[in-house]
């Protein structure tokens, strides 16, 4: 059975590209614009790996992590964040809150794609 | 080595749009003022703001406060992705999220520190034509696609001095960190 990875992300064009990519790599892909309908996402179960923005409207990438794992069910579900900031102190804030990996953009697909079967295949 | 503000923040943003833009198909770039100048003005009087796409994002911090407009053909924003584009006003977006970003990690390694703003686009020609009491920086990054005009506003500590540090390094584009 093919994971179900989550993409959030407030551009509809990068939900598309991350999506692509993994589809062609033989996962199936679910999509949120924010952090809001992110969590609503993942609450619903069914999702082994989340790829996250982290400045998005309404819900950032990093209280959408916070919020996770606040629920036992999802303590141990990869999170990894797709974003601009490489600033070492907020990659250590989400580190901290639970992510369990950071992707400074623009990214290349093959790295994404081995980062997601890394870390997908551990969950579920 | 003290640097001014205006001269790191002058080389920051021209380090990020040939970083980006080098990534997503610019074959080169073109930072000669006067064209940039004339790019600003050119736009305003000769093309079809129809068929024009428009990203605004903003950078503040204590020490720093700036805007970067994007503005091209919407065709040209279409073609430059080199991969699927739902939406040329949301990719031109995406693009200045990328610009102002790697902009603010290189401003972080002088240990300024800034909050991104979120980016806002318009169909048309939309860029803040004065700076008032701040300056300016403007490039035209060429594509085989066409132009985009890539302008920055900013304001700055007129009296201050910015060193690099060398223990603060931000990640580097594209990189993969799994904790």
């Amino acid at each position: 059975m093919s994971s179900n990875i989550l993409v959030v992300d407030d551009s509809v064009t990068i939900r598309e590209q991350v999506s692509e990519a993994l589809q062609q790599a033989g996962f199936k892909t679910q999509q949120a614009v924010d952090g809001v309908e992110g969590v609503d996402k993942i609450k619903a179960g069914e999702i082994h790996c989340v790829v996250c923005d982290v400045n998005m409207p309404n819900k950032n990438g990093i209280e959408l992590v916070e919020e996770v794992r606040q629920d036992d069910r999802f303590k141990a579900l990869p999170i990894i964040m797709l974003t601009t900031e490489g600033a070492r102190d907020l990659i250590a804030k989400a580190k901290a809150a639970g992510a369990n990996g950071w992707i400074v953009k623009p990214f290349r697909p093959d790295l994404l794609v081995a980062a997601v079967k890394k870390l997908a295949t551990s969950f579920g | 080595m003290k640097q001014s503000p205006k001269d790191v923040i002058v080389a920051s943003f021209r380090q990020s749009v040939d970083d980006v833009f080098s990534f997503h198909g610019g074959d080169e770039t073109d930072y000669d003022p006067t064209v940039a100048e004339f790019a600003v003005s050119y736009l305003f009087d000769n093309c079809e703001p129809e068929e024009m796409v428009s990203a605004k994002i903003s950078l503040q911090g204590d020490s720093v406060n700036c805007s970067a407009y994007l503005v091209a053909m919407s065709e040209t924003i279409e073609e430059v992705a080199q991969a699927v584009v739902v939406c040329s006003l949301d990719w031109i977006g995406e693009l200045s999220n990328l610009l102002l970003g790697s902009f603010k990690n290189k401003l972080w390694e002088y240990n300024i520190e800034s909050q991104l703003g979120l980016p806002s686009t318009r169909p048309g020609i939309h860029i803040e034509s004065t700076v008032g009491s701040g300056a300016r920086d403007a490039v035209v990054v060429r594509t085989i696609a066409g132009d985009i005009l890539v302008v920055l506003n900013f304001y700055y500590p007129k009296d201050a001095f910015w060193e690099h540090n060398p223990d603060q390094s931000s990640a580097e584009d594209g990189s993969v960190s799994l904790f």
